[in-house]
């Protein structure tokens, strides 16, 4: 079934194919939305004093690297650019409609803080034979994304398992 | 060390609420975090799921609640054996698997969690977190510098 993949696709095993800039810079006020959301009161992402034992400011959730390079739902002078854009390409290529995250592996080196523009790049690793789910036939797929801050610092790095799939 | 610890038990309830907030403070628009009709008649789900970045935010969240404010995470891994849905209590049963003591201010814990929903397990998660264990507080897990952190998380084979 492998052979079956069109070559636009088989060509990007292994390659960097997409690289995605931060929108918008890291802003507290939008981590600690997300913390109120789940509850998680850990002074390092809400209060200075104790943060600065820790890590000399505050930092952003963890949980919410990969969400600084996402874009506006709606802007007024462009088109929106989907979030991971090797995902999207893989289900449009292979005309499969629909997709979820099945795995994630995700690590973190640097933390990131109020002002930090990230910016990140996509490598698909790996794509499956066709497969068929409860939830329709598909393939799974995974994509390493790194992401960096303003310095090309590489802050962290996370593998995403998705299955894409057809009702 | 190197059997297993038992951690706690917490209880994280599911509402359509939070699971959008955790969608839409993620920045995650995808509408089957949010819209339940597309949810269903689109992408054959049972109702919206939690997103992954507030599933793992809930990961985090554990560990950290447990170990204090200086817990440095390294590393999550999870898997989704069943999407997550509003109206449902999780309950995150959480083991220590190994402790790697580094120095004497700075153990690496590497945490085993199921998430279960009435005794099934919707998803499985692997954490390596650095923690002070002592009650000396002067060096913080996150003072350690990033090229020496990241050694230490790829030494730990989860």
């Amino acid at each position: 079934m492998q052979a079956e993949l069109p070559k636009e696709i088989t060509k990007l095993i292994g390659k960097i194919s997409f690289k995605d800039s931060s929108p918008i810079l890291v802003q507290k006020g939008l981590w600690q939305n997300f913390c109120s959301a789940i509850e998680d009161s850990n002074p390092i992402y809400w209060n200075e004093s104790e943060a600065i034992k820790h890590t000399e400011e505050l930092i952003a959730h963890p949980a919410l690297l990969p969400s600084w390079v996402h874009d506006f739902e709606w802007h007024p002078d462009r088109t929106k650019v989907q979030p991971m854009q090797l995902h999207f390409y893989l289900k449009e290529v292979l005309n499969l409609p629909l997709g979820i995250v099945t795995e994630v592996e995700i690590e973190y080196y640097e933390p990131v803080k109020d002002g930090d523009e990230i910016s990140s790049n996509q490598k698909l690793l790996s794509i499956s034979d066709l497969v068929t789910t409860k939830l329709g036939k598909g393939r799974y797929w995974v994509i390493e994304v790194t992401y960096f801050n303003q310095e090309e610092i590489i802050v962290g790095k996370q593998n995403m398992h998705f299955l894409g799939y057809e009702k | 060390m190197s059997s297993k610890v038992a951690l706690p038990i917490k209880k994280y309830f599911t509402s359509v609420k939070n699971i959008q907030a955790g969608a839409i403070f993620s920045r995650d628009w995808a509408p089957l975090h949010s819209n339940q009709d597309w949810a269903v008649n689109k992408a054959n789900l049972p109702n919206i799921i939690m997103n992954n970045y507030t599933l793992n935010g809930l990961l985090i969240k554990y560990v950290t609640d447990l170990y204090g404010d200086a817990t440095r995470i390294g590393k999550v891994t999870f898997d989704i054996k069943k999407p997550i849905c509003p109206n449902e209590t999780l309950e995150f049963h959480g083991s220590i698997n190994n402790e790697d003591k580094v120095s004497d201010e700075l153990s690496l814990l590497n945490i085993n969690l199921d998430i279960k929903i009435s005794d099934q397990i919707v998803s499985s998660a692997k954490i390596i977190a650095g923690v002070n264990l002592t009650e000396k507080k002067l060096n913080s897990p996150w003072k350690i510098e990033a090229k020496t952190w990241k050694s230490y998380i790829d030494e730990i084979d989860l």
